[in-house]
């Protein structure tokens, strides 16, 4: 018996996606998987990226928090945007929008609605919230002007200075007061 | 220099003085007469020592009566009242005298029958002085009055103290009280001026009774029985003070009312107290001190006790229970049955939330708290007494539920309730003990490794363990609900599939290797080992595992070479060994197969890698078996021929104990690592959170399992880092 | 001195013989869960309760391997268009190779 206690390492010493977890049982099967992204970006501290359910009923609409990577004239700037999952994700893309407001070319400055190929016809099961956040930041720095939401953005893209006046004009500072 | 007006004043008193005292006799002759009536009446009246038989006068009474009628007449009897009591008062040395003596004589003899004299005595006294009864209520009001304060003045305090026992004496037995006692007490005022102490002979006498015959005996309530005594043996050698004078039965209950309403409650509260002096064995005894149990519900109901008996009850818990040296075990059993007992006595639950809070708390601090109660509740228990009654019915985890005042049957919560009570529904004790912890994650985690442990453990083709394993899981289930207890299921299909695939090998090449085949990620997480089992018991393994993936081509195995148990034989040049031994010990003597001595460092380079302490360990296993000898430190010689008195063996290493199967409370910090990660996750993307929002979106983290306040000390010391700012109770990153 | 092995009760975990090279230790392999529902690949999928045989795997000529209920569900989604989820190539379900000593 005593190899065997000895052997027996804690289940939960184990912070990996595991399929143990009893929270995850009482919940569905997306909320299970949500649960494990949810796990994983946590744990994966990715600079400048993150995500949070907006409250602790739902486990479907999260907000999540995009840096302006260095070197790229949205350094500095944070973002936020609002992520919304459907019920038969992960086989559907989730429904992002931008919170904050973007001068972006692929982002609609209003509604704050993104054009990027892997949250329409690219999507597959296997993204996830980190995927997705990855390339809205990477997004950021190399916008799409082939197919531009926002055409003024896409037209002044080549020029930073009266580019970065308009971002700024319509940039607002997120708040820590949610 | 008197003036005239003076002198005709003073005459004209002095003529009423002495017309009042001559009356309207013949010249002085009313005056004479009056002289001699008084002499009668104080020679009458003057206090006698009636010691001295000498001294003792006799008078003709008609003359006596006379005389008081003429003083009467004269309007002098106030005076002569006066005079009269003086003279008590400067006679009653000689009463002083007797007292003294008397009580001289109970100091040395300690009899009561001498305090009865006394006060017989005394009583003679006091009737040897008395005026006679034409004298009036008012002259015999008076002299009374004055005889009894100079006989409380001049008492001493032993007397006090013999009064109390002669009053005690005429209790046990009872028999004994003498009706011309109380009257004499009555007569001497000694009923009135010494209530207090004959009372305190009731009370005392109550509470030795009731310590007599009630101290440890707790099967059978008491109260009836002591109530039975009281009418047989207290009520009437209450009555002739307290109902004297009653008429009949009728009246002297009537009288008896009040008093004997005090006595009563002074019998409650003395077994209240007695049972609070005993309640902690009182609940070790449980079921056994039922009675004792409906006593003290029936007292508190009379005497409220309730908050010593919480303080007594906590006290005990935190001196006999709740230290190092007591046994989780025990510290369970004894709040189980704190659990049981005071709901006996207080069915609302508030003295259970108030005694429970700090065993909770305690228990909550031990390490092996949950393991004990997983023990017990899979019956894993060596002691064999389980903590649930067997007839209690299995039911769900009861949750704490929130006040439905829409409940018919809704009370309000007792006066003495805290602010933090919670209103404790009757609620099974598996649900009580589990509500300890905020969460049953803990407990499913801690049953894992419980069956893993106790799965892995079945060596023989068992299958009757592993049925009596699946029942027990089935009525954990009704308990943690089914989707808890998911993973179990799954460790149980291993065990029957691990006999299926068994039976199929076998069946196509017989081996003696008969594995369990585990589901990763079901079972506990099992420590890794680097051993690589030598010689046959690797071909062992290949050919197994080889026989396997032909029966099930997707699949492939891999060994835990740690884990199992080896039937092993030996054959030495002068004896044969069985033994059963773990994979260790078994790939150890393997190497020995190949030569004879082996040093340490050989032998764990024979098996890949095992830590010293270990290998050491496995090795002095074959040394208490007389297989091996350590020559000389870490050298180990095969004994081919049995050596007699082996030197004495080689003390086991310390610490070698690993920690059993790591207990899931001690990843604490672990997790609260995790929880981190957590709560700046849901800071970065929701802004400033107050405590109970980042409680509450905690949830999402598997396993979260801390309180409230264990968060608020978790985010104090995350503020003392720098990590966060709080203010106005809001959280935020510190950025 | 003679060894006899009598019997022995020995412990063993299965795994998926994925063909992939396997990682040393038990806990190297993080990588080794379905890429759709994020359960290792000795788990189960979100709708079984039994790993195994009950939720057994499914290989692709890409060579990427998921828990076949998973795979199944998202070829049947107009977005897939019927494309492994890994490398968005058309899936064909391989041939399942007989494992070999």
């Amino acid at each position: 018996m005593e190899q065997l206690t000895t052997s027996l390492a804690p289940p939960r010493a184990n912070p990996k996606p595991s399929v143990t977890n009893s929270s995850q049982q009482v919940a569905g099967s997306v909320a299970k998987r949500l649960t494990n992204e949810l796990m994983t970006l946590m744990m994966s501290s990715s600079p400048g990226i993150s995500a949070f359910p907006k409250s602790d009923g739902n486990l479907f609409e999260w907000v999540g928090t995009i840096e302006g990577p260095a070197e790229t004239i949205y350094a500095g700037l944070t973002f936020r945007i609002s992520i919304s999952f459907p019920a038969n994700y992960p086989y559907v893309a989730p429904a992002i929008k931008y919170d904050t407001p973007c001068f972006h070319p692929n982002v609609d400055i209003n509604s704050g609605a993104i054009c990027l190929d892997i949250l329409q016809d690219k999507w597959s099961a296997v993204y996830s919230v980190q995927t997705i956040l990855l390339s809205l930041q990477s997004l950021l720095g190399e916008p799409n002007n082939a197919s531009p939401l926002n055409t003024d953005a896409a037209a002044i893209w080549d020029t930073p200075d009266a580019f970065k006046t308009q971002l700024m004009k319509y940039y607002r500072p997120v708040k820590d007061t949610a | 220099m008197a003036t005239a007006a003076l002198r005709s004043q003073v005459a004209a008193k002095w003529h009423e003085g002495f017309s009042r005292l001559n009356r309207t006799e013949q010249g002085i002759s009313g005056l004479i007469s009056f002289s001699q009536a008084w002499n009668i009446a104080t020679d009458y009246l003057h206090p006698q020592d009636i010691s001295d038989p000498t001294t003792v006068k006799k008078h003709d009474l008609t003359s006596v009566k006379v005389a008081f009628d003429m003083i009467n007449r004269s309007r002098r009897l106030p005076v002569m009242l006066e005079t009269f009591l003086d003279a008590i008062c400067n006679q009653y040395h000689l009463i002083t005298r007797d007292i003294v003596q008397y009580l001289a004589e109970y100091e040395q003899s300690a009899d009561t029958s001498v305090m009865l004299r006394l006060v017989y005595r005394l009583v003679e006294w006091y009737r040897a002085w008395a005026p006679i009864d034409e004298l009036g209520p008012t002259i015999r009001a008076a002299y009374t009055l004055t005889f009894q304060t100079q006989l409380f003045s001049i008492l001493p305090p032993g007397f006090v103290r013999g009064f109390k026992d002669l009053c005690a004496s005429t209790l046990v037995p009872v028999a004994q009280h003498t009706p011309e006692m109380w009257e004499a007490f009555e007569i001497l005022g000694l009923t009135d001026r010494y209530e207090g102490i004959i009372a305190s002979v009731g009370y005392e006498r109550i509470e030795a009774y009731v310590r007599e015959t009630c101290t440890a005996k707790w099967d059978k309530p008491c109260l009836e029985g002591l109530r039975g005594w009281m009418s047989v043996q207290i009520v009437p050698w209450m009555l002739p003070m307290y109902a004297k004078g009653a008429l009949n039965t009728e009246d002297a209950r009537g009288m008896l009312q009040n008093v004997g309403s005090r006595f009563d409650f002074h019998m409650n509260k003395t077994l209240c107290d007695l049972r609070t002096s005993e309640i902690f064995d009182i609940i070790i005894d449980f079921p056994d001190s039922m009675g004792a149990l409906q006593d003290l519900k029936e007292c508190l109901q009379r005497v409220d006790q309730r908050a010593s008996l919480v303080q007594a009850l906590r006290k005990a818990n935190r001196k006999r229970l709740l230290h190092p040296g007591a046994d989780t075990k025990l510290i369970l059993t004894q709040y189980v049955a704190t659990i049981k007992c005071l709901r006996i006595v207080d069915p609302p639950g508030v003295l259970l939330f108030k005694v429970a809070d700090p065993i909770r708390r305690y228990l909550r601090e031990r390490p092996d708290t949950i393991r004990s109660i997983v023990a017990n509740l899979v019956g894993d228990d060596d002691s064999g007494d389980s903590l649930v009654d067997e007839n209690e019915p299995i039911q769900p985890l009861q949750q704490l539920e929130t006040e439905d005042y829409n409940d018919p049957n809704w009370d309000p919560e007792p006066i003495d309730a805290g602010p933090d009570f919670r209103t404790n529904k009757p609620s099974d004790v598996i649900s009580t003990l589990v509500s300890i912890y905020d969460s049953k994650d803990l407990f499913v985690k801690e049953l894992q490794v419980l069956l893993a442990q106790r799965l892995l453990a079945i060596t023989d083709d068992n299958s009757e363990k592993v049925e009596k394993e699946r029942r027990n899981i089935e009525i954990l289930k009704i308990r943690f609900g089914e989707a808890a207890l998911q993973v179990c299921e799954v460790m149980l299909k291993d065990m029957t599939d691990s006999k299926r695939i068994d039976g199929h090998v076998q069946s196509q090449k017989a081996s003696i290797v008969h594995p369990t085949i585990i589901s990763r990620h079901f079972w506990p997480s099992l420590e890794s080992s680097d051993i690589v089992m030598p010689g046959q018991f690797q071909a062992l393994q290949t050919e197994y595992a080889k026989e396997f993936s032909t029966f099930k081509p997707d699949k492939k195995l891999r060994w835990l070479p740690h884990l199992g148990t080896v039937h092993l034989e030996l054959q030495l040049e002068d004896r044969t060994i069985e033994t059963d031994v773990p994979p260790l010990e078994a790939a150890f003597i393997e190497l020995f197969s190949e030569k004879n001595i082996w040093t340490m460092d050989e032998l764990i380079g024979g098996v890949g890698t095992v830590d010293r302490i270990a290998a050491l360990k496995a090795l002095l296993t074959w040394v208490d078996l007389g297989v091996l000898k350590e020559d000389e430190e870490n050298k180990f010689r095969l004994l081919e021929i049995a050596e007699e008195a082996s030197p004495p063996p080689r003390a086991a290493p310390a610490a070698v104990e690993e920690p059993t199967v790591t207990a899931a409370q001690q990843q604490q910090a672990d997790q609260m690592r995790l929880y981190w990660k957590f709560i700046e996750g849901m800071l970065t993307n929701l802004g400033a959170l107050p405590l109970d929002r980042i409680q509450t979106m905690l949830r999402f983290a598997p396993g979260y399992d801390q309180t409230v306040e264990q968060l608020a000390g978790f985010m104090d010391a995350a503020r003392r880092e720098g990590l966060v700012v709080g203010r106005d109770g809001m959280w935020k990153l510190n950025r | 001195m003679k060894v006899t092995v009598k019997h022995w009760h020995a412990v063993a975990q299965w795994r998926w013989d994925t063909g992939a090279a396997e990682p040393e230790g038990p806990d190297a392999e993080n990588e080794d869960v379905c890429g759709i529902c994020r359960v290792p690949y000795e788990g189960c999928c979100p709708s079984c309760k039994m790993p195994g045989d009950d939720c057994p795997l499914i290989w692709g000529e890409c060579t990427h391997v998921f828990h076949m209920h998973c795979l199944l569900k998202w070829i049947g989604t107009p977005a897939s268009k019927q494309q492994c989820p890994m490398d968005r190539r058309t899936w064909v379900t391989a041939e399942r190779k007989v494992a070999t000593a």
